[in-house]
């Protein structure tokens, strides 16, 4: 019997299948006393994705969002939402579940089986306040389970789910595949991604050394947070107009500093990094090189402009660097696993305006340096809350 | 090519490290030649992660091949048909195993350098007791690590006995009988150092079997790990061993199977030692050489392997230096410590499976 094997961390595993409205208040009162324990209680400080998180779901912050959606009042969720939570974010099982609220939905979460003091964080504090009156129907809603890899409790939870969330990249994607599930079931899949980061040499050339610092800053907090990881991590830093070197190399000296003094740069991650670059200098089938001066920030030099830059990736602070005179010439390197394009000193909307004039697959983002990990309701190319809802026509 | 009359010819531990540094950068400038020529991976990792070779002053700057590349390639630097075997490294579970293409020539250099080194503790040929059975060394087709060492062993044995059965079962009886009539002689017992606890040992605890006083040495080799699980050490493993063996000294060396051959031997004061075959480096956090007395990742040189790239490897072990030429056993070169594997880091990312 499957049922056996699932651990039920919080709530009741009842395969309840009931919807409501997107947006509904009590969800959102619920996420803003949340947000407002976090923000208010020193413990949480030190994690700052779950400040981040605690920001994302204040009230103010819902309501703003909720405003996009001119057709709230007809929109209501599609029932049962299985969410399968990649193992090391510990931080995107809580996403998943407020985008699982927010669109109405009943929820059931797969934490990660590893122990994350975040998910032990945020599960006592859910508890707590989900057990308060008020909150009763809002808490059948919830439910969060964890289970050692299996066939037959994926299978079967798949079998009920009227939405699934397959987080995790392509590898649990295609395993989630093979479940069966209903004819009407809707799966939001999140694939294996690649992200860049767009800079306008003369416009970095012309900050002050502050402004620089700032930059270079948030382009640090994109890129070593996770190691270089996550799919919205820039890989490749593309640089726009006439080549300054001198400039180029003052941005990575700053960047290197950074490392020096933030990124957590021990002989584990060492042996990872130098591992993963001999791995990558094997496989890759164009040439290029790569240099450093200190081996927390590695740069790669290609020759050719080529689709192949998202096949280089090593991670732990390594830069693929290419060079452009004009937006245009990003077609010959966007694929369809193109997610985030950051940028600084790019008018974002020629970004937009290329991307339709080339029928571009990739480009599912474009936000300015610094907001590379912000998780948001747009994300992947998904409206999430419309994705994971439906809407009685009229 | 490298004249390995030469290198054979000189004594494995004599050489002070001033002296061995240019001559020995000199046949690793070789080395490398010959296998950016023959192994197009290497050639890559050369070309487009490490500094032009002409720039390149000494032993340290040259390229390494990292330890997991080969278990991810397929790495030779022969053709297909002059292999004479593959070896794979004894991974535990699920682990993916390394691939070493072996050629007649390199196994027979990594034989004669085994012989050469042991030498040095083995004056001449004893009678040698493998804790194993001898089904191990009758799997032809792909040979471990251990397979090889024993082999290797076999030459500078009189007669080789093994402690096991087939079904892996202590069989005692030869050692018993060679003890009774030579009770003063020298011999050796050679195992893998977990197989050695694990089977020998605990097999002659539970059948409360103590060997009496004699001659025997114990060479033994292939990894901490699994002893450090149950917080064995070396002190621990070696007061026990002494007690319930009864031989008189014990020698541990550090090797793996991309460097079999040209081995690391413990010295009596509890050092690892190179020998004019190897070469060792401690790399730091940036990848740069480590000061002596300081953690970092171990880097291992040998000079034997011709038909896979072997010959310089970024291990994921972690080791310090502890001196150069002084160590008080007599040995020159350097000498050092083994600390155990580089924790793994935390996986993070989007793209890694839910498990």
């Amino acid at each position: 019997m499957f049922m056996n094997k699932i651990k039920v961390v919080l709530g009741k595993l009842t395969f309840m299948s009931k919807t409501y409205k997107i947006f509904e208040i009590s969800t959102i009162n619920f996420l803003d006393e949340v947000s407002q324990k976090i923000i208010k209680n020193k413990k949480y400080s030190e994690y700052t994705d779950i400040i981040t998180f605690a920001f994302f779901i204040r009230k103010k912050n819902l309501i703003k969002i909720s405003k996009e959606y001119k057709n709230k009042d007809r929109m209501i969720g599609r029932g049962l939402a299985y969410h399968i939570t990649p193992s090391n974010i510990p931080i995107n099982f809580a996403y998943s579940l407020v985008f699982g609220l927010l669109s109405g939905n009943t929820n059931i979460v797969r934490l990660p089986s590893k122990n994350f003091i975040q998910i032990n964080l945020l599960c006592d504090l859910f508890f707590r306040i989900l057990k308060k009156k008020k909150y009763l129907e809002l808490y059948k809603r919830i439910c969060f389970i964890k289970y050692e890899r299996s066939d037959e409790i994926s299978s079967e939870l798949s079998k009920k789910a009227d939405i699934r969330l397959i987080w995790g990249g392509d590898e649990t994607v295609n395993q989630f595949q093979k479940y069966a599930t209903s004819p009407r079931c809707i799966d939001l899949k999140f694939a294996n991604r690649y992200s860049i980061s767009i800079i306008d040499v003369n416009k970095l050339a012309k900050l002050t050394d502050n402004n620089l610092k700032n930059i270079v800053n948030r382009f640090y907090n994109d890129s070593y947070t996770m190691d270089q990881k996550g799919c919205s991590s820039p890989q490749a830093l593309i640089w726009i107009g006439k080549n300054n070197k001198k400039i180029k190399n003052k941005f990575f000296n700053i960047l290197s500093e950074i490392a020096d003094k933030k990124y957590d740069n021990d002989l584990a991650v060492t042996n990872n990094k130098i591992s993963s670059l001999s791995l990558t200098a094997i496989k890759s089938e164009i040439n290029f090189t790569s240099s450093h001066k200190n081996f927390n920030l590695i740069r790669i030099k290609l020759k050719k402009i080529t689709k192949e830059i998202e096949k280089i990736h090593p991670h732990f602070g390594t830069f693929v660097e290419i060079n452009i005179n004009n937006l245009d010439e990003l077609n010959k390197i966007i694929s369809q696993k193109l997610q985030t394009i950051t940028y600084h000193g790019v008018d974002k909307k020629k970004i937009y305006y290329l991307v339709f004039k080339y029928g571009i697959l990739g480009v599912d983002r474009i936000v300015p340096i610094g907001r590379a990990l912000d998780i948001g309701v747009e994300w992947d190319g998904y409206d999430v809350i419309a994705a994971l809802s439906r809407i009685i026509g009229k | 090519m490298l004249n390995y009359k030469k290198i054979f010819s000189l004594k494995p531990f004599d050489l002070i490290q001033k002296d061995k540094d240019k001559w020995y950068f000199r046949n690793q400038i070789m080395l490398y030649k010959h296998h950016y020529k023959k192994c197009e991976e290497y050639k890559k990792i050369s070309d487009r992660i490490f500094k032009n070779i002409n720039y390149c002053k000494a032993s340290h700057e040259l390229p390494f091949v990292h330890v997991k590349n080969f278990k991810e390639f397929n790495l030779k630097s022969v053709k297909t048909n002059q292999l004479s075997r593959t070896l794979e490294s004894s991974g535990t579970s699920n682990q993916i195993t390394s691939k070493i293409n072996v050629d007649r020539k390199t196994s027979l250099l990594q034989s004669t350098a085994l012989l050469k080194i042991f030498s040095d503790i083995v004056k001449k040929k004893i009678n040698f007791f493998f804790a194993d059975s001898p089904s191990t060394l009758s799997r032809l087709s792909t040979l471990t690590a251990k397979n090889a060492a024993i082999r290797g062993f076999s030459q500078l044995s009189k007669k080789s006995n093994y402690l096991f059965d087939n079904k892996n079962n202590l069989k005692l009886g030869e050692l018993y009988n060679f003890l009774t009539k030579n009770p003063k002689e020298e011999f050796a017992i050679f195992g893998f150092t977990s197989q050695i606890w694990f089977h020998l040992i605990q097999q002659l605890k539970k059948k409360n079997i103590f060997l009496p006083k004699n001659n025997g040495i114990l060479i033994h080799g292939g990894g901490w790990k699994k002893l450090q699980n149950q917080s064995v050490n070396r002190v621990f493993f070696n007061k026990n061993i002494l007690n319930i063996l009864g031989i008189k000294r014990i020698h541990n060396y550090y090797g793996m199977v991309e460097q079999i051959g040209s081995v690391f031997l413990e010295c009596e004061h509890g050092f690892f030692h190179t020998s004019t075959f190897s070469e060792i480096y401690i790399r730091d956090h940036n990848l740069n050489l480590a000061p002596n007395q300081k953690t970092g990742l171990i880097q291992i040189l040998s000079l034997l392997p011709l038909s896979y790239p072997g010959h310089n490897i970024l291990t994921e072990d972690l080791g310090l230096i502890v001196g150069i030429d002084d160590c008080k056993c007599g040995r020159k070169g350097k000498y050092f410590l083994v600390l155990g594997r580089v924790p793994g880091t935390e996986n993070r990312g989007c793209s890694d499976v839910h498990e």
